[in-house]
Order: structure tokens, then C-alpha cells, then sequence
């Protein structure tokens, strides 16, 4: 399969993101409420508690998380569970299974045609935002570059784990509830809504082991040079490389229960 | 009789259709109470790193999520089908058939529009709450908790009124989706005390956008006690606000024009 074909599927997906851009513009708007939510919370909790660092985080150490929370959020986002999810209750998965290069990469270009215009509507603005209103840094090249490379390892893990989830559609049909559990549980052991430092050590050493850092938390940690760069890389690359691997066996299962006759 | 006979009838149906899959029910349910419980979770990860958000102890900001997740949840069983009910034949071009109907429009579709989906997270915001005044030993025979009532009373007349005026835009703009999204983001600015906030933004929550009944003057009412000119002061907004959301109803409603979109 060349880049071309690949390149004509993200087209696709960048088509049904603009059907969306309302969605994608009141999200523009809403996203620096969440960083001044967390800039008055944590400034109150810094304030009263005394302390100019809290578990390795000063104040600005805070804030620069947060725009870089949302930052990583838009770049990885992916509900290709959803599209599945769709696909399978209209009976329309066939669509995906005639083409001649297999579903995975179908939804993988399909997702990332989505996510180009998300990184053009929301990730660089919230990126100029971030710099201009909350002192965000630039990082310099070695960990900027590193970044990136985190990112779309950061990506690669969260749409495995979200296709994954979807391929279970092909047994239960319904998965909203799946979603939602998959969501809470990224969001949260990911570091979306507090840095992994301030969780409980145990927890910590559970999160290690698990993919849902790798998604968030460890781009961030890798921009603000606060983990090793090669070791974060390569533990985010074996997830990958499992991950890839999982669906593979379970793509192939799922492809021979298909009946095509939706919901 | 007949709107609650009707609204009783759908979550019946509603049931039905959900236990067709009963695996994705039972995550479903599952999911939801996850998502709420991971609030008072990281409130406890904040309390136990830090000495947390001036002036409210964990029990009591635990109290405080309590009613915000109850005044959500409320607002997710009782009105939020109703802007997705209209959203959707508004832009189908089907909504013709609400107004054919003997009953008042508005009433009927808040009605049909009951989502069950919502209940999790109202047993769950009572659940915590209760948990909160239990350890608070709260006296619930008192006026602070009349208060506490009436004020979750508006903070769902909230709900009703915004979910009334997004609907209504519906009528002009036809896919104004987007603005439900950007009304829950804002709400996000209820998830933490409003003493939390400089003043501009106390004030811009109170009286312009008066979200902060949602659980920040419960929570006072019942923890700190409020007089009653304060408590006809923040409720006055959300009234001004709901009567100039069902006006905004019957305005918008003589727009449309079957036409899709």
C-alpha cells in the first residue's frame, strides 16, 4: 500500500473534522477555562498550604503541566472505539473490509486525517496561548524533538488502545460503556487531572506497568526534561510494539465474526 | 398528571431498549460511577499531599462534589434528552410533529425527554453527600438544611433554563451542538468553591452566570449558614434567567420552518 492511499483516508478523516468544526471552535473556546480553573485552584492550594514546591512541582511547574495536558490531549485524541462501535450497529463495517489494505490502517489514517486538523485548530493555538498567557517555555531542540517523537509514540498507544476496545464491538455491539470506562481510566492514570507525583507511591509503581502514563504523562514529563528521554522512548515503543501485536491476533478473530447485518 | 404519566412511560422504554445489551448496561453503569468516584479521588490525593483548598476541610469539599454530582445528575435524568430531542428534529426537519400535538411543546418534550442514563450519578452525588454530613455530623432538622434543599431546588432550575435557551437556539442556528459542549466546559467552574476564584470571575458565577448555585451556595448554606437576603440575592439571577429562557422558547419556536438542516 503506498502513501498515497494512506494520504487519501487521512483526506477523509480531515473531511469529517471540518463537518465538526463548530465542535472544534466552542472547544478552542473552552479549553483555556479548564487552565484558568487549575490556575485559581492551585494557586489557592499553594498559597495555603506554604509551600513553593510540592512534590517536585512549583506553582509555574503546575500551570505549564496543565497547557501541556491539553497540548498532548488534542495531539492523541482518538474515538476510533466509536467509529467502530458505529460501523458495526449500521452494518456498515463492510465498507472498510472491501478496500484492499486491511482495517487497521483504514481507521489508523482515517483517525490521523482527524487529528491534523485538530493539531492545526486547537493543539497550535493552545501551544501560542500557553507560551503568551501562561509562561509556557520553549524547550530547547534535543527535548523538543523528543517531544514530538513522544507524542506520536503517545498517539500510536492511545489509538491501539482505543482500537483494541473497539474490536470488542464485533462481540457486544454496543460498547458506550466500555468507552466511557476507557476514558475515565486514561484520563485519570494518564495524569490528566493531577501529575502521577502526587499520587500514592504504590499506585505510582502500578502506573509503571501499565500504558495509560505513556499516553500523557510521559510527554509532558519529557518536555518539561524531568525523565530520562531514551528510556521514556523506548518504554513507550514496546507498548506500541505489544499493542500492535494484540491487535493483530484480536483483528483477525473479530474480522471472522462479522455478519454485516447492523443492529 | 399525564407529563409525569408520559415521562414514567419513556424511562420504561428507555430501560428496555438499554437492557437489550445487558453487558454494555452493566459497564455502562459501571463506567459512569467510575467517572464520578475519580472526583473524591483525586480530592483525596490533593488533601493528602496538601493542606487543600482554603477553608474547606476534605469532608467538606467532599460534601461540596456531593451536590455538585447530585445538581448534574439531576440535570442529566430530567433535562438533557430535552435539548438532543429537539436538536434532532430540528435538524431533520421532523419537529412539526411536537406541534401538532395537544400539549404545551415544552412540557411534553421535557417529558419524553427523561434519560434514566443520569440516575447513577444522582444516587451517587446523594450517596457522597450523605457520606460528607454524616461525618460532618450535620444536622438535617435545621434551616441550613432547608436552605441546602431549596438551593439544589435552583440549581436544577439552572440546568432547565440553560438546556431551554441552547434548545431554543437550535430553532435559529439549527447545529448549535457546540454550545452545549461549551456550556458544560463552563460549568467545569462550578467543580471547585467559588472562594477559590478572584472577584470578577465570583461575581460572573453568580449573577451573569449563575452556575455557582449548582453546589458552592448549597454547600454554604448548609456548612456556614446564609441569611435569607443572601439567598434571595443569588436566586434571582437563575429565576430572571429561567423566565427569559421559556420567553426565548416561545420566541424561537415561531422560527421554524421545517426545513432542516
Amino acid at each position: 500500500m503506498s502513501i498515497n492511499h494512506h494520504i487519501g483516508l487521512a483526506n477523509i478523516g480531515i473531511k469529517v473534522a471540518t463537518r465538526y468544526r463548530w465542535e472544534a471552535i466552542a472547544s478552542l473556546i473552552a479549553t483555556p477555562v479548564s487552565l484558568i480553573i487549575y490556575y485559581f485552584l492551585w494557586k489557592s492550594i499553594f498559597t495555603y498550604t506554604g509551600a513553593s514546591v510540592i512534590r517536585g512541582f512549583a506553582f509555574n511547574d503546575m500551570v505549564q503541566y496543565y497547557v501541556l495536558s491539553m497540548i498532548v490531549g488534542f495531539f492523541t485524541w482518538s474515538q476510533v472505539d466509536g467509529w467502530i462501535e458505529n460501523d458495526i450497529v449500521n452494518g456498515w463495517m463492510f465498507r472498510g473490509m472491501l478496500l484492499p489494505i486491511g482495517l487497521t490502517p483504514w481507521y489508523l489514517s482515517f483517525e490521523m486525517g482527524i487529528n491534523v486538523y485538530n493539531i492545526v485548530v486547537q493543539m497550535i493555538p493552545i501551544f501560542l496561548i500557553g507560551i503568551v498567557f501562561f509562561g509556557l517555555p520553549i524547550a530547547p531542540a534535543v527535548p523538543f524533538l523528543a517531544f514530538i517523537m513522544s507524542i506520536v509514540f503517545a498517539f500510536l498507544i492511545y489509538f491501539g488502545l482505543a482500537y483494541l476496545l473497539g474490536l470488542g464491538a464485533f462481540w457486544m455491539k454496543r460498547i458506550q460503556g466500555l468507552r466511557k470506562v476507557r476514558r475515565m481510566l486514561v484520563a485519570f492514570l494518564g495524569g490528566s487531572f493531577i501529575p502521577l507525583a502526587f499520587f500514592p507511591q504504590w499506585l505510582q509503581s502500578v502506573s509503571h506497568f501499565l500504558p495509560f502514563e505513556y499516553v500523557k504523562s510521559v510527554p509532558i514529563l519529557i518536555y518539561l526534561q524531568r525523565v530520562p528521554v531514551i528510556e521514556s522512548l523506548l518504554a513507550q515503543l514496546a507498548w506500541v510494539i505489544a499493542l500492535y501485536v494484540i491487535i493483530h491476533f484480536v483483528a483477525k478473530m473479530a474480522v471472522r465474526r462479522y455478519a454485516g447485518v447492523g443492529l | 398528571m399525564k407529563y409525569p404519566r408520559l415521562a414514567g412511560k419513556m424511562v420504561q422504554i428507555q430501560l428496555n431498549k438499554d437492557l437489550a445489551y445487558k453487558a454494555n448496561f452493566i459497564i455502562s453503569i459501571l463506567g459512569m460511577l467510575l467517572g464520578d468516584f475519580i472526583g473524591p479521588l483525586v480530592a483525596i490525593i490533593i488533601y493528602s499531599t496538601t493542606l487543600g483548598i482554603p477553608g474547606w476541610s476534605l469532608d467538606q469539599f467532599l460534601l461540596f462534589q456531593g451536590t455538585y454530582t447530585l445538581v448534574f445528575g439531576l440535570g442529566h435524568v430530567l433535562c438533557l434528552g430535552f435539548f438532543y430531542t429537539v436538536y434532532e428534529a430540528v435538524e431533520r426537519g421532523e419537529f412539526d410533529k411536537y406541534l401538532l400535538k395537544p400539549y404545551n411543546s415544552w412540557l411534553y418534550i421535557m417529558a419524553i425527554g427523561i434519560d434514566w442514563d443520569g440516575s447513577p450519578e444522582v444516587l451517587f452525588g446523594a450517596a457522597l453527600t450523605a457520606y460528607a454530613m454524616i461525618q460532618l455530623h450535620t444536622n438535617i432538622i435545621s434551616a441550613g438544611f432547608l436552605a441546602y434543599l431549596l438551593l439544589v431546588a435552583v440549581g436544577v432550575l439552572f440546568q432547565y433554563t440553560i438546556i431551554t435557551l441552547i434548545a431554543s437556539g437550535s430553532f435559529l442556528a439549527v447545529k448549535n451542538e457546540a454550545l452545549m459542549q461549551t456550556f458544560y466546559k463552563l460549568s467545569d467552574f462550578a467543580r471547585y468553591p467559588l472562594s477559590v476564584y478572584g472577584v470578577g470571575l465570583r461575581f460572573f458565577l453568580t449573577f451573569l452566570f449563575p452556575v455557582a448555585i449548582s453546589a458552592f451556595y448549597p454547600a454554604e448554606a448548609l456548612l456556614r449558614g446564609m441569611s435569607i437576603s443572601n439567598i434571595v440575592l443569588v436566586i434571582v439571577p437563575v429565576i430572571v434567567l429561567f423566565a427569559a429562557s421559556l420567553w426565548m422558547w416561545n420566541m424561537t419556536i415561531r422560527k421554524y420552518s421545517s426545513a432542516g438542516g
